[in-house]
Formats: structure tokens, sequence, C-alpha cells
């Protein structure tokens, strides 16, 4: 088949390379630095696996090379590509295109997308060579393998490896645009639009932050991201209580007068003398109702100018008649004089009203503004209300926080500061986070908290420090819970196979998980997360999350029996943990949840009946560090369902404790990962 | 500004490679060997292994200059935008200079 892109350099005579070699040579600068590059590319990537022995190798080391050239080749593309944005730029200085930072920032946007799209596609290919290569390997989880077979299944482990590279290393390029056309797109913002107020700025920090908690991927993804988001929150929380200004904010004169009435409403809002009830709410009723005043007192009529007036009327009249008369001079003189001093009193009297009127009008215009500002205030805080709150509720949620279940955020009785709040009901988490001793001293029996200061940094402690806990969990020498889940792991999978036969992932979570250090001893809780030999897989992979980390499958097993005199978790006791491996253990332990949810949901359907099941049975992951299933079942709901059975039997099965529920109607058994099998046999014989 | 140099797919540099070197191996072909080759005697399947086993090697040499030159010529690319990019900012830099000059000189 011709190819019209590719110049059919396999042809190319020595003569020819060798010409197009000196032409780059001539550079001496940069020579070095290129051919050290290329050098790099071409030979680290390439195997040394030229010799075949059969079919199948040649295959499998074609695969590998075209592969390898792909990944060269977009190395290449994405280098060239950054040359196009230099480009780019001298165009901007050429006057040609926009050359505002927006422009060029929108330009760099704009030339990602076609990219973006084209990985959308490659990756849905790379995820469909990855779920074939599971599949075929499916028939060769078998302990007696020919020869032959061996040969067969050691390619496909390669090509497996290959494919799971391809797909994340396009991930990898995939996530990384996508980040850097949210960045982009949020400098664009912030030109175009740049906060005019700390309210505003705090809110944009807050949305920003909830879309990052919702596009990270993996546990601890997720948990950082809970961070942030929850650290913006504490942010705008103490920004709105203090009018701490945002950064980002320009401090315009407009911005400092509104700060400055703010003030001087909060010192209104809060002197007991002219306010007592101390509220927004009362201090905004008083203000319309001095504006009534103000109105009734502009319509109001003025007795001294309506006499002044008549008077002047009077006189003015009394003059006209002497003038038209046969009065003497004297007489015209004297109505002239009084009528004079009419007309000045009455201008006293129109210039006195309108001073007073003008002074009401001021008042006025100063009360409407005050009102303005205190209901625009009022809105603002029920909004950071709301938004807090909603935050608050989401990652309680959907990170690993959910001590925060009953955190909430309340207007104070002022109605311009904002209060923490712990619901009673759902204290007991916190209480178990914080400390008994710590939170009784924060928080109040009404969970109104005493000490917001302290309670934030108490919150913001547990998020800090829940990373490091769980950490900690898997650093520490095995525990025999951790012994006993991995155990329970090791069990569900086929036992490792002798040196010579191949590793092959033993679930779809493997997938997602990076092959822990290559001798890392089998047993402890890390041990769930290395490739186990022989174990092919028994169910077809979920599509792979965006950014896998693994790396690949190893080959051998032996590696991890060189070394069986290393005691189990001894890297755990002098290593911490890389974020890659950490995330990767909780996507592990997150799997054995699903895994576990899976067969308890299962069970109960076959008990309870799908419909009863999906309302009376809650299944949820329990505790730090994500080691135990939670199941509660609803006592009313399994009585109705389990007529001519002996529900108490299964019911007997869940533990009750209140503690961590309040709802009396259920019960609640907690299972660590390796319980489950037997938890379900239990069930079984009841049911 | 100079052209963007081309960059061929992988699998467009393993079969412009590859063809000239053993066409067996072209990337379309290797789901079909095993099939083509079917009632092939052991001797000759085994001659016909070290003729594979050789070309991937010269694969590998040929595939390493081309990734040379490739890589040069990205390099080269990006050298002229720079050039192009300094060249473009001190003509106007130029422009701007005389522009100021005879309003200066014009006053």
């Amino acid at each position: 088949m011709e190819n019209k892109c590719f110049p059919n350099l396999g042809s190319l005579h020595s003569y020819e390379r060798r010409l197009l070699f000196d032409n780059v040579a001539l550079n001496p600068e940069t020579a070095p630095a290129v051919e050290a590059a290329a050098e790099q590319t071409a030979s680290a990537e390439s195997t040394e696996a030229a010799d075949v022995a059969d079919d199948t190798d040649a295959v499998q080391a074609g695969q590998q090379l075209a592969s390898e050239a792909e990944s060269d080749s977009a190395m290449l593309e994405r280098n060239a590509r950054l040359a196009k944005e230099l480009e780019s730029m001298t165009q901007s200085v050429g006057g040609t295109i926009d050359n505002t930072d927006a422009g060029f920032i929108k330009k760099q946007i704009a030339e990602r997308a076609p990219r973006l799209q084209e990985l959308s596609g490659q990756i849905t290919k790379a995820q469909k060579d990855v779920q074939e290569t599971w599949e075929a390997l499916k028939p060769f989880n078998k302990k007696d393998l020919s020869e032959e077979e061996q040969g067969q299944k050691k390619g496909l482990i390669e090509k497996y490896n290959a494919a799971k590279k391809k797909l994340e290393d396009l991930s990898g390029e995939l996530n990384g645009l996508k980040q850097a056309q949210t960045d982009d797109g949020r400098k664009i913002e912030d030109m175009e639009h740049p906060p005019k107020t700390d309210e505003e700025a705090y809110q944009r920090d807050i949305a920003r932050a909830g879309e990052d908690f919702n596009n990270a991927s993996g546990i601890l993804g997720k948990l950082m991201a809970g961070m942030k988001y929850l650290g913006a929150m504490i942010s705008m929380y103490r920004g709105m209580m203090l009018g701490t200004p945002h950064p980002d904010v320009g401090k315009t004169p407009e911005l400092v007068t509104r700060k400055e009435r703010r003030e001087s409403l909060k010192n209104e809002i809060k002197n007991s003398a002219k306010n007592p009830e101390g509220s927004l709410d009362s201090l905004l009723a008083k203000k319309e109702d001095q504006i009534k005043q103000a109105n009734s007192k502009l319509s109001a009529p003025d007795t001294a100018l309506n006499e002044a007036q008549a008077k002047f009327d009077e006189a003015e009249k009394t003059y006209n008649e002497a003038v038209k008369s046969n009065f003497s001079d004297d007489a015209k003189k004297n109505a002239n004089t009084a009528m004079e001093s009419a007309k000045q009193n009455l201008e006293k009297e129109k210039a006195r009203v309108s001073q007073a009127n003008e002074n009401t009008l001021k008042e006025k215009g100063q009360l409407e503004s005050e009102i303005k500002e205190l209901k625009e205030w009022k809105q603002e805080v029920e909004k950071s209300e709301k938004t807090l709150n909603e935050g608050l509720e989401k990652i309680s949620k959907v990170s690993q926080l959910n001590y925060l279940e009953g955190v909430r955020v309340s207007v104070a009785q002022d109605g311009i500061s904002l209060e923490w709040r712990v619901d009673p009901s759902a204290a007991a988490q916190l209480k178990q986070e914080m400390g008994q001793e710590r939170y009784d001293a924060l928080v109040e029996a009404d969970g109104k908290v005493n000490n917001e200061q302290k309670f934030e940094e108490a919150i913001t402690e547990i998020a800090n420090g829940k990373k490091q806990t769980d950490a900690d969990a898997v650093s520490a020498p095995a525990s025999p819970q951790t012994e006993d889940t991995a155990a329970s792991l090791a069990e569900s999978a086929p036992a490792p196979a002798s040196a010579e036969q191949q590793a092959v992932p033993s679930s779809p979570a493997e997938q997602a998980s990076p092959a822990v250090a290559e001798a890392q001893p089998p047993a402890g809780a890390e041990a769930t997360v290395q490739p186990v030999a022989e174990a092919v897989p028994t169910s077809a992979p979920e599509s792979v999350a965006p950014a896998p980390t693994d790396a690949p499958v190893q080959a051998e097993t032996e590696q991890a029996e060189q070394k069986p005199e290393e005691p189990a978790g001894d890297k755990r006791k002098t290593e911490r943990m890389t974020e890659d491996e950490y995330d990767a253990m909780l996507i592990e332990k997150q799997e054995a949840y699903r895994q576990g949810k899976a067969k308890i949901q299962g069970k109960m359907y076959e008990i309870l009946g799908k419909e009863a099941a999906d309302r009376g049975v809650t299944i949820r992951q329990y505790s730090e560090n994500g080691k135990n299933i939670e199941v509660a079942i609803n006592i009313n709901t399994a009585r109705q369902n389990l007529k001519g059975t002996d529900y108490f039997s299964i019911i007997n099965k869940f533990d009750y404790r209140n503690q961590y529920h309040d709802y009396a109607s259920d019960k609640v058994k907690y299972l660590a990962f390796d319980e489950v099998d037997n938890f379900l046999n239990d069930l079984s014989t009841v049911a | 500004m100079p052209a963007k140099p081309k960059i061929p797919s992988g699998k467009e540099i393993y079969d412009g490679i590859m063809r000239e070197i053993e066409p067996d191996l072209v990337y379309e072909n290797l789901g079909n060997l095993a099939k083509a080759h079917e009632n092939e005697i052991p001797e000759a399947k085994k001659e016909r292994m070290k003729r594979y086993s050789r070309a991937f090697k010269e694969y590998k040499k040929q595939y390493k200059a081309f990734m040379e030159t490739l890589h040069r010529e990205v390099q080269a690319y990006k050298k002229q935008a720079v050039k192009f990019l300094e060249s473009q900012s001190g003509q106007k830099e130029t422009v701007e200079m005389n522009n100021l000059e005879s309003l200066i000189l014009g006053s």
C-alpha cells in the first residue's frame, strides 16, 4: 500500500541519509542534544526482543515496535506543536492577530481543541485494545499450560502491557490538555470579567474549587479537591464575616466607600441604644419607617409658611388698592413698606422650608441608599449561606470528608454574620474525628459553635490529617485486620504459580492500580495491588479511568520471590508511600468495597426482593481508610418483606450500633472486606 | 515561517520502514502470519523466523536513523520559529524608533 505521508525511508539510500544527517549536523550547537534525545527515544523504548521463535513472537514484536513508533511520533508531534505556538507568538508581535494576552490564550485554547477531540477517539480505541487483550487472556486461566500456550500467553501479556501503556500515555496527555484548557479558560474569565466585589470573587473561587472537585478522579484526587473546596469555603466564610478583601478584587473608590458604608451600618446594627434587637432586619425596618416619616414630613403643610404667604397676599392686595385709589403718597408708601416686609418674611419662610425639605430629602436619600445596601448585604449573606451549605453537603457526600455531614453554616442573629453549626443528630462522627473533649469545648449542646476560629482550625486539621492518617494506616506494619483483608483478597485470586508462569492482572481494579514496586513482599495491605501470578481475569475490565497510573503488568513473578527473607511491610515501615501508590491503594480498597457491595446487594435482592432491598438496605464504605463496609437494614422494610420467614434470624445478624445512627429502626453491620463471604453464608443459612 | 515538518504516525513509520525490509511483517499482515504459513514445514519455518529476526534488527537500525532525522527537523523548525520571532520583534522596534526620531526632528 502506497503511503503518501511517509517518504518511504526504508528505501532511502545511505548516501541520501548521510546528506540529511550532514545537513542538520551543520549546526553544532544543537546536534548533541538532538542526537541524545533521538537516541533516548529510539533506544530506550525499543526492546531487545528482536529474535523471534514463532509467529506469535513476530506478531508481538511487530505490534510492539509499531506502538513504540506511535509514542515517539506523538512526542515529536507535541514538540512540533510547541514550535507552532512560538509561531503564533511571532504573529502576535507582528500585530497580525489579537496581540493581547487574552487573544493569545484564546488561540491556545482553540489550537488544543482538535487534539482533544483526536485524543478522545484514540482513547476509545486504546480502551478497546486493552479490553480485547484482556478477553484474549481469559482462556489462559489454567495452571498446566503447554509450552506453546505459555508462549502465546507471554505474547498476549506483552501486548496487554503495550496497550495499557499507550492508554496511560494518551490519558495522561488528555488530562494535561484538559487541565490546560480549564486553567486558560479561567485566565480569560479573570481578564475579561474580573470580579467586582469580594463576594463575587469568593463565589468564583468556590465555583472553581467545586469544578475541580467534580473533575477530580480517584479517591485521593477527590479528597485533595475536597480539601481545596473546603479551604475556599472557609476563606469565603471568613471573608464574608470579617469583610476580608479578596486579593483579586481591585480596590476601587466605589468599593472602599461601600466597605465604609457597611462598617457604619454594622455599628448601627450593633448599637443597642438605637437598635436594641441588634439585627439587620430590625435596622432595615427602622430605616424603612424613617423613610415613611420623611415622606410625610415632605408632604405635610407648613403653617408658618402659609401664614407668611397669607400676610403677603393681604399686604400686596392693600398696596395695589392704595396705588389705584387717591390715597396720599404717605399712605401708598406705608402700604408698600408693609408689603415689602411681608414679602421679606415670606421669602425667609420659603428659604427655611426649602432648607428643611432639602435636609429631609438628603436624609431620605441616605436612608434609601442604606436600605439598598442592607438588602444587598442580606441577599449576599443568604447566598453565601446557601453556597457554603451546598458545598459542605457535596463534600460530605462525595469525598472522604464525611465527618462534615452534620456541619452547616447558618445566618447569625445579627443577620450579617455566618456561624458554624453542627446538627446534633449527625454529630457523632465529628465527635469521633475531633475527639470528645475538643468537640465539647467547641460545640454547645444545641450544635452552636462557640469558637468559630478554633472550630475551623479543627475541621481543616482533620481534613489535612486525613491523608496522613490513611497513609499511616497502611504505612504501619500490617495490622491483623489489614492482613486479613489482604489474605481475603489473595484468597479470591488464584495462588501464585511457579516462577515461570506469567503474571496476569487478577481483576479489573488492577488496571487502574500501579503494580507496586517490583520486589515488594506479597503479604500486607499492598499485596492487594500487586499483580497476582496466574490470576486470569474473571470479569471484563471496566472502562479504564482517564488517568490510570499503573505500570505494565510484570511478566515474571519470580521477582517477588527473589527476596523471601524480606519481612512483609518492610517498605511500609521505612518509606512513605508515593502519592500514586497511595492513590492506587485507595482505589484498590474502593474496588474491594465495590465487589463486596455487589455481593451483599445480590444477596439482599435474593432475600428481600430488589425493590425492598433498594429501599431498605443501605450499603456504604465505612471508616477512615475505607476498610469496612457498613450495611444497614431497615427493620420495618425487612419485616414487611420477610413474611413467613423468621426475619429476626436475619435481622439479628446485624449489630445495632446506635452511636453512629439515630434511626432506631435500622440495624447496622460493619464488615471488614474479608468478612463479607462469611456473613453472606450466615444469611443464607437463616434465609 | 518554515512549514511544520510532517510527522508520520507510528504505524506509518513502522510500515514505511518494514515494507522495504520484510513485507510479511507490515502491520496489516501481522494478523495473518500464522494462517498464511499454516502448512509450512518446520525447516522452512525456522528459516523464516531467522529472516524475521534479521528484519526486526534491521528495522531498529533504520528506525533509529529515521527518528534522529525527524528530531532534527523538528528542532530546526523550532529554532527557525524563534529566529523569526526575534527578527519580527527587531523590525517592529526599528520602525518605532524611526517614527520617534522623525517626530523629534520634526518638532
